[in-house]
């Protein structure tokens, strides 16, 4: 399935997941501390050049990612404008921005499967509580796997309705999708056992 | 009915998979042969208007089915290879009614034509049954019942008999020979190609041959098993 | 032990699946997102702690970077946002509508599903959602509730249409309501 992150080689690419996240983790919250507009705007902009500073493409997917964010801060500005608190409401929208814009940073310059390694390694610690861990790693393989088939199934479904209907198609399609889905998870349970199950 | 593709050329993503198709459709029974991704799948889903050309037209009596749904639903039935994936309401009576109810029926004169239709064909215990609880024959059976209803010109059948066992596959080929309507199949049932009018072999997105049955089935199969022995 | 985790897994997908269909309608063109119908199924069939589980692992996939929300959405900074509320009580509504549904096997299951998908995708995620946005855009209750409030009726509706689900899938394949087969 095609992840968000962009392919790179850039100096972001090279850092582990791991110390990014951990990165990020401080900075979100020392941005809470952080009330000056002016220094607020300029962090935003030094963002955006971080963004630049790994690739134009990344740059460009980082401000796609964020157009829609801009419709739900927008209203929360107009709240607070509202009740008169310009000053605080923009600190809040800009730090909600800026923090939005840091985690992507992370998606954006991670690859998939180093982030599925880490999530791995952070499940580990559940083993000392005897939680199973691996079921949990054949279930992301599996999520993985088949949510382009399940994607294909529905798309087909859509595609017998359009074949006798006219344009709306309603939440009654629904109900195959979830049969058809249900039927391949008893097929697949099956394939499983045969093969020596879990 | 006459099927009229003019440079139809269809792309996805960058990867053209149908080219330049010109043709004009009029016979009664017509085939359609090739290997798998060689575009007979997209060539059929054209036809019955699901999709349009990237380029080119299809009209099917003047008809742009798919611009014009409304005309293209009492023109074009299409039925799809695995019924579970075309089957979408829970009890027979209700997916046949879908396609009636969809041309403008009421709910009460769609169930009644179409436990009429039930009747024509014996299975009026099929009426409140569940569709997924039905024999994979009688789910292609249902879905066939399902376009009949709707009384379209010309149907059009993507490998109807794959993975069918063989009575159903009997059956089914028994019933499909009775019906009125122009069809358009994909299969690889020689038998079936046999008494059909016209053979239209497509490959890479191209119509390699076009013809009766003589004329370009030996070369197929000569071609297919030639393919068979390159190996991988 | 295999279905279980396949059954998990595969309503992962579905409801990455669901958010990548085109908005449906209801009667007469009325639009909405499927996408939360499948989180409420997904407590419904699976029950509280599978459809639990179906959940944390989508929004898993979500935070590894997929965009699996509806709309395209996905990766860490969809967890930033004011909203997140929302992801982060998907669980739990589901736990909680796959609870009940568990605790009321007797009764007609269109009922049953429906309610337990107003205890857990209304009543329980806005209790969660609501507080969570109100501190995270930093407004007061009212305005966060007027901000919610379009919503709220789709959603209901959404529980509704759930019971018409659940009971089609019973009738079709009632040993997969998982929430309510015999335990071992």
């Amino acid at each position: 399935m095609l992840a968000i992150s962009i392919a790179g080689i850039s100096w972001a690419h090279k850092l582990r997941v791991g110390y990014k996240l951990a990165t990020l983790s401080i900075l979100s919250i020392f941005i809470f501390y952080v009330n000056s507009l002016f220094l607020l705007l300029l962090i935003l902009f030094g963002i955006l050049l971080l963004y630049y500073s790994v690739s134009i493409a990344v740059l460009r997917k980082g401000i796609l990612l964020l157009r829609p964010l801009i419709l739900v801060i927008g209203l929360i500005w107009i709240f607070h404008i509202i009740r008169e608190e310009f000053l605080s409401g923009t600190v809040i929208c800009l730090r909600l921005i800026i923090l939005f814009a840091l985690a992507n940073f992370v998606t954006l310059s991670s690859r998939l499967s180093d982030m599925i390694e880490l999530f791995l390694w952070i499940l580990h610690p559940l083993k000392l509580i005897g939680v199973r861990t691996s079921p949990i790693g054949l279930a992301l393989g599996m999520v993985i796997r088949f949510t382009p088939v399940l994607i294909a199934r529905s798309k087909q479904l859509l595609e017998s309705w359009r074949a006798r209907g006219l344009k709306h198609i309603n939440w009654r399609i629904i109900l195959p999708i979830f049969i058809t889905v249900i039927d391949d998870a008893d097929r697949v349970a099956e394939a499983i056992r045969a093969r020596g199950g879990i | 009915m006459v099927i009229n593709l003019k440079d139809v050329s269809f792309e996805f993503e960058t990867h053209r998979v149908l080219d330049q198709i010109n043709l004009n459709i009029s016979e009664h029974r017509i085939g359609i042969i090739g290997v798998n991704g060689s575009g007979k799948s997209t060539l059929a889903r054209l036809i019955s208007g699901l999709i349009a050309p990237t380029s080119g037209s299809i009209r099917l009596n003047k008809i742009d089915v798919f611009k014009d749904r409304k005309a293209a639903l009492k023109t074009v039935g299409i039925i799809f290879q695995n019924p579970d994936h075309q089957i979408i309401f829970p009890t027979c009576v209700e997916e046949i009614s879908f396609g009636l109810i969809q041309q403008g029926m009421t709910r009460i004169e769609a169930e009644k034509k179409s436990k009429q239709l039930l009747l024509k064909f014996d299975k009026s215990n099929w009426s409140d049954e569940l569709a997924h609880n039905l024999s994979q024959g009688q789910r292609h059976f249902l879905c066939l019942i399902s376009i009949l209803a709707m009384e379209p010109d010309v149907i059009i059948l993507d490998e109807p008999y794959a993975g069918l066992d063989l009575p159903t596959s009997i059956k089914l080929k028994n019933t499909i020979k009775k019906l009125n309507q122009q069809i358009v199949m994909i299969t690889h049932d020689r038998e079936i190609l046999e008494d059909f009018e016209r053979i239209l072999w497509i490959d890479n997105g191209k119509i390699v041959r076009d013809g009766s049955f003589e004329s370009v089935m030996p070369d197929f199969e000569k071609e297919m098993r030639k393919r068979a022995n390159v190996s991988d | 032990m295999e279905k279980n985790i396949v059954y998990v897994a595969l309503f992962a997908g579905l409801i990455a699946a669901l958010g990548l269909l085109p908005k449906l309608t209801l009667v007469s063109g009325i639009p909405i997102t499927a996408q939360s119908l499948g989180v409420m199924l997904c407590g419904v069939i699976l029950g509280s702690k599978r459809g639990a589980l179906a959940v944390l692992l989508f929004l898993s996939l979500v935070a590894l970077g997929l965009p699996l929300l509806a709309g395209g959405r996905g990766g860490l900074g969809v967890f930033t946002t004011p909203w997140a509320g929302f992801l982060f009580g998907f669980p739990i509504a589901a736990f909680t509508t796959g609870y009940l549904m568990e605790k009321f096997r007797n009764m007609p299951i269109n009922y049953v599903a429906s309610i337990s998908s107003i205890f857990g995708s209304i009543i329980v995620l806005y209790t969660i959602a609501i507080p969570y946005y109100m501190i995270a855009a930093k407004m007061d209750f009212i305005s966060s509730l007027v901000i919610m409030s379009p919503f709220i009726p789709g959603d209901i509706i959404k529980c509704i249409l759930a019971g018409f689900i659940a009971n089609g899938i019973y009738k079709s394949r009632p040993n997969s309501i998982l929430s309510w087969a015999q335990t071992r």
